[in-house]
């Protein structure tokens, strides 16, 4: 068994970093309390929902035009969540979708999630829609739903591209709070114009840990911000050791 | 059935994850890899259809809103027959017959590019709404961006050329120093999402809270 | 000042910038200014990087171009062919997006025009879905992820083992396809790589040039203008910096008018308002 070439560094970081993720995993496995910050733009999704409530207006959640990948899957765990509330307060919640590979997994986390919350008759089969997979014609579709029903919170969450800025744009015109999130950096700058909260880069890879507290996921969370500290590492040691000559860590990253 | 809807996905998404993960880094068997292969190439085939599901689901919604003649119902026939009326001329006629360019060039891409030109108008409210110096790091924000914005047109370097120059700087040093640091944070994340489906820890795309 | 006016400058109506907007960019398209154009790095390094491949040399096109974003990709796409054919590169062309054949189309007519042979110095591949699995597939094993060509139908395509014969990948596109080139193909194979893009996404992708990852980066409508001016391929991308530079420059100038309106209602608010 070879490894692939120009794989050796990426290797020993993954081991790595499985390894703190499974230590991480154990200790909350084993009752280890463990703490994540707030986080203001999970906390700000029930006083959206609230805000709908009170205004008898829709709840719109969308994941944008990517493709499924690590965002829609952490935005799932805040779908699942969203949809909960909105059928424990009698909110409407309409889910505009780009994705079609998506499309039945949506439909079974909203009908599961009213299930749970006691209300499957509520479930509106009809408020999980498919518009597009094509990215103009999901941002018109989009528009025209701002325009006719109005919803009172927008919540993005997923792999955004250019449609962020015009989302959240035609969002703030009809007055909906707004909730952005995407690991997609890029498209971060233009949530943070637009959207009342704005989750950063990472955080909503955090989604299950946070909204959940599934202590598993907590554990995984942990795991995420060692990495981070192991890279940090890795990049001041590269430096240092460049710097003197001493190309170990460059060249280990590239083998 | 409650095994079909928990545990199956749950497992093959561990032994999928796995097999593609492993055979990314290590020049596993011919069988072993092989799976990997067939993993990958299932994928492509599955969005494929899977835009297929997304069309029944677009049908269905649709009908109903002509069906109960909800608000603006009218615009739904108008859907339908593009829907349908376009994928029959693309399965009937292929991509290169003069119908389905002439539809593409001339309404398809006309649509198309207006839409993604109201992007232009919507970053120029939003940029003045959010381009305000309230305190210290705003102002710094502010600062940069004017430059960027200067420095990458014309108007900018007839001005003064020294904007090209702290343009390129700008974008040399402080943005990708700190893009850098997002794209590592969002990275990571990412690893992490994708150790949880494979260890089995992610749940949240089989329904429920 | 008066301060009905200063808080209008704070809030000015949508439709007031949405309008002048449209004129400021109609404007230069009826009358050009001629304004200067410099040459960015990122685009000299793009432009040298395919100029230095010798006549024949085998260069991969991804390009995930698409009527929203054509704006900007395809005079850049254009231009990119346009060198290709002066310095008689052979070409692969590769559709990655759903509405990307039909652009694709537009480059085989290129090729056929000047004299290239399809099949021999040039190739259009089919459009495959999949996003970053195809990237990785292509990565992996480019033929059988492409198994629908039979062998025997191009010379061109017989001679390909993998993503390892090829010169140079040049991905086109306003979304994460540069990013899946770099993962699957330009790490795995070492393939030298430029990116054609959109200019919104040049702050995310300068990063991978600054390390060395794209050899060169094609940004947005100036990098389609300065691409033409070094390949000396006139083309659209020039036509349309001066109403770039006039949106620009309005945009500052709502930024600048907010501002200043907002800090002299601010120093008067602490100074004990109007009196």
């Amino acid at each position: 068994m070879q490894l692939v070439a120009g794989t050796l560094g990426k290797v020993w970081f993954l081991i790595a970093f499985t390894v703190i993720f499974w230590f991480f995993v154990d200790r909350t496995a084993k009752g280890h309390k463990l703490v994540i910050r707030r986080i203001a733009g999970f906390d700000a999704l029930d006083e959206a929902i609230g805000r709908c409530t009170e205004m008898g207006r829709p709840v719109h959640y969308t994941f944008g035009v990517g493709e499924l990948d690590a965002n829609v899957l952490a935005s799932f765990d805040v779908l699942g969540y969203v949809s909960g509330q909105c059928a424990r307060m009698d909110t409407d919640i309409i889910i505009t979708n780009a994705l079609g590979e998506v499309q039945m997994m949506t439909e079974e986390i909203v009908r599961s999630a009213y299930v749970h919350a006691g209300k499957p008759d509520a479930y509106k089969a009809d408020n999980v829609r498919f518009v597009s997979s094509v990215q103009t014609a999901y941002m018109s579709a989009i528009l025209g739903i701002f325009q006719r029903e109005r919803p009172g919170a927008n919540l993005m969450l997923g792999p955004f591209f250019a449609e962020s800025m015009m989302l959240a744009e035609a969002g703030q015109q009809i007055g909906a709070i707004q909730v952005g999130g995407t690991g997609r950096t890029i498209q971060v700058p233009f949530f943070i114009a637009a959207c009342d909260y704005t989750l950063i880069g990472d955080e909503l890879f955090v989604a299950g840990a946070y909204i959940g507290r599934k202590p598993l996921q907590v554990g995984a969370v942990y795991a995420q911000d060692f990495g981070k500290w192991l890279t940090l590492l890795l990049i001041v040691a590269g430096t240092i050791l460049a710097t003197s000559g001493n190309n170990f860590v460059t060249d280990l990253m590239k083998k | 059935m409650k095994i079909l809807r928990s545990s199956v996905p749950i497992w093959l998404g561990v032994f999928g994850g796995s097999i593609v993960l492993l055979a990314m880094f290590i020049k596993i068997p011919v069988h072993v890899g092989l799976w990997s292969k067939w993993f990958l190439e299932w994928r492509v085939i599955l969005a494929s259809f899977a835009l297929t599901l997304g069309a029944g689901n677009l049908l269905r919604i649709h009908a109903n809103r002509i069906r109960m003649k909800r608000e603006a119902w009218m615009y739904s026939y108008v859907t339908i027959v593009a829907l349908i009326g376009y994928t029959v001329l693309g399965i009937l006629f292929k991509r290169t017959h003069p119908v389905y360019s002439f539809i593409f060039d001339n309404a398809y891409s006309p649509l198309s590019a207006t839409v993604f030109s109201i992007n232009a108008f919507y970053i120029s409210s939003a940029c003045y709404r959010a381009f305000r110096a309230r305190n210290g790091h705003a102002a710094v924000l502010l600062l940069s961006g004017v430059i960027v914005m200067l420095g990458s047109v014309g108007i900018g370097y007839a001005i003064w050329p020294g904007f090209n120059t702290m343009t390129q700087w700008i974008m040399n040093y402080p943005n990708s120093a700190a893009m850098r640091g997002m794209n590592i944070g969002a990275a990571l994340g990412i690893i992490g999402v994708s150790l949880r489906v494979i260890f089995g820890l992610e749940r949240g795309h089989l329904g429920g809270e | 000042m008066n301060g009905d006016f200063l808080t209008r400058m704070q809030n000015i109506d949508r439709r007031v910038i949405y309008t002048v907007v449209f004129l400021v960019l109609l404007f230069p398209m009826f009358n050009p200014i001629g304004l200067p154009l410099k040459i960015s790095l990122v685009t000299q390094k793009a432009f040298d990087a395919v100029d230095a491949l010798p006549a024949g040399s085998l260069v991969m096109f991804t390009t995930a171009n698409a009527p929203g974003t054509a704006a900007e990709l395809e005079p850049q796409s254009i231009a990119l062919m346009r060198h290709a054919i002066n310095n008689k590169l052979r070409v692969v062309l590769n559709p990655t997006a759903a509405e990307s054949p039909r652009f694709v189309d537009g480059y085989r007519q290129m090729f056929l025009k000047a004299g290239y042979v399809e099949g021999k110095d040039f190739l259009v591949l089919p459009y495959l879905a999949g996003g970053e699995t195809l990237f990785g597939a292509m990565g992996s094993d480019l033929k059988s992820a492409y198994s629908m060509i039979a062998a025997g139908s191009s010379a061109l395509w017989d001679s390909i083992d993998g993503m390892q014969d090829f010169d140079m990948l040049a991905d086109c596109g306003g979304g994460e396809s540069q990013l899946w080139a770099l993962a699957h193909i330009e790490a795995k194979h070492k393939t030298p790589t430029i990116c054609l893009i959109t200019a919104v996404i040049l702050a995310v992708r300068q990063p991978y040039f600054t390390s060395g990852q794209y050899k060169g980066i094609v940004s947005g409508l100036s990098g389609a203008a300065e691409y033409e001016v070094l390949a000396r391929v006139p083309g659209k991308g020039a036509s349309g910096m001066d109403a770039q530079s006039m949106g620009h420059l309005w945009v500052i100038f709502t930024i600048l008018a907010g501002n200043i309106a907002y800090f002299i209602t601010k120093g008067k608010k602490s100074s004990g308002g109007d009196r």
